[in-house]
């Protein structure tokens, strides 16, 4: 740690620095910090994994699987009661948290040091970090890994409200299943939901 | 309907049924405008307290305003947040009408009300039969930091009731900024829905 300057600090310098803790940059990070190397890894979210332990990739199979195995329980027992979404959603919660906690371990078995805030360029070898609550930091790193992913594209004429109008981040907070839905959209995430619902 | 047919909501042409109203703006939407216009200050009677009540009302609404504006920035369930926001201080009317009888000054009022409202809120929960995320709400509202089931939707509501009692420019404590992960940008956001908060207040308060 460097010097504190009002709500500045000037941070040490790195040897790698990672922005985005996705699969991309975790498997950047480890492997940096196996080779030897100093490796500093940000992120904007509150939590490490990124989009895809949160939003994407592993909600969305958990929830396909918690579904698949709900409808085979049905079928077995001929039931015909309605499917409730939350014991669906605890499921996929739980996987979440373990995915979570087995990432963290990982990379700081490795010593990444992570922080989180929204990281941008300075110049080409620095990086500004802005932390939640005002406190800025600020990296020097000989390299520099962008993993930043991707996020849900909202058509500028469709008022996505989060509550009757979803993207593929906000449907994981419906606590009950919709009656009906249209899936707009043909791409892997849109089958994907439009299978498990 | 007069709710639904405000420029609020923008209808093309008056809604001139119910159930026109439903079927465009949806069940969910006309069940929370019910639902807010139903639980104002005339619910409880209080002699005396009338100004009190009115004024809890007002913030009531507007925290759930808030709520749902917050829900949205941060993709977490819209609904349950309002219904949240709404009704996460409902004990209050209740114990002040309780003790209404009693000649108390405002002191002691404020007393008991901070003390009982939210074991009253549980209780008004549990015996309407809220969903049971609003029970949670009611009962951790005031736990900044708390985690457990919902705190996502626990979150929103403190956040609200932070940008209800202060305004959005200094009613989110650096605590709450960070457990919101909210920077600048989404500050900004949040002081520009200042004007679709107030608006939904001004017609939904009869």
């Amino acid at each position: 740690m460097g010097r504190d300057c009002g709500c500045v600090i000037f941070m040490q310098d790195c040897d790698f620095l990672i922005i985005g803790s996705g699969p991309a940059g975790q498997k950047a990070a480890n492997q940096g910090s196996k080779a030897g190397l100093h490796v500093v890894l940000i992120e904007s979210e509150k939590t490490i994994g990124g989009m895809c332990v949160h939003k994407g990739t592993i909600p969305s199979k958990a929830l396909r699987e918690s579904a698949s195995r709900f409808t085979s329980a049905h079928r077995l027992l001929k039931s015909d009661a309605p499917t409730e979404l939350a014991p669906l959603m605890r499921n996929v919660d739980s996987v979440v948290d373990a995915h979570d906690k087995y990432i963290c371990a990982q990379l700081a078995r490795n010593k990444v040091e992570t922080y989180i805030g929204r990281a941008s360029f300075i110049n080409p070898t620095d990086v500004k970090v802005r932390q939640s609550g005002g406190k800025t930091l600020i990296f020097k790193a000989k390299n520099i890994f962008i993993a930043t992913g991707s996020k849900p594209r909202h058509p500028p004429n469709i008022d996505i409200d989060h509550e009757y109008i979803l993207d593929s981040d906000s449907i994981l907070s419906m606590n009950y299943l919709p009656t009906s839905m249209i899936v707009a959209g043909g791409g892997v995430i849109a089958c994907e939901y439009a299978s498990v619902f | 309907m007069r709710i639904a047919n405000s420029p609020l909501y923008r209808p093309v042409s008056a809604f001139v049924s119910l159930q026109q109203a439903i079927s465009r703006l949806g069940i969910v939407t006309i069940g929370e405008l019910a639902l807010a216009t139903s639980l104002n200050a005339v619910l409880f009677a209080a002699p005396g307290n009338e100004a009190l009540l009115k004024r809890l009302w007002y913030d009531s609404l507007t925290c759930s305003a808030w709520s749902r504006e917050i829900a949205r920035m941060r993709k977490t369930n819209v609904e349950s947040s309002f219904l949240g926001g709404l009704l996460c201080q409902i004990g209050k009317p209740v114990v002040i009408q309780g003790i209404s009888e009693f000649c108390l000054t405002d002191e002691d009022m404020a007393f008991f009300v901070d003390r009982y409202y939210v074991r009253a809120g549980a209780l008004l929960a549990n015996i309407w039969q809220l969903p049971e995320v609003v029970g949670q709400v009611i009962i951790n509202h005031a736990e900044v930091g708390f985690k457990g089931e919902n705190d996502d939707v626990i979150l929103n509501v403190q956040a609200a009731l932070g940008v209800t009692a202060e305004g959005a420019e200094d009613g989110l404590s650096d605590e709450l900024q960070q457990n919101l992960n909210f920077y600048e940008e989404e500050l900004t956001v949040l002081k520009e829905k200042r004007q679709v908060v107030n608006s939904w207040v001004e017609t939904v308060d009869v």
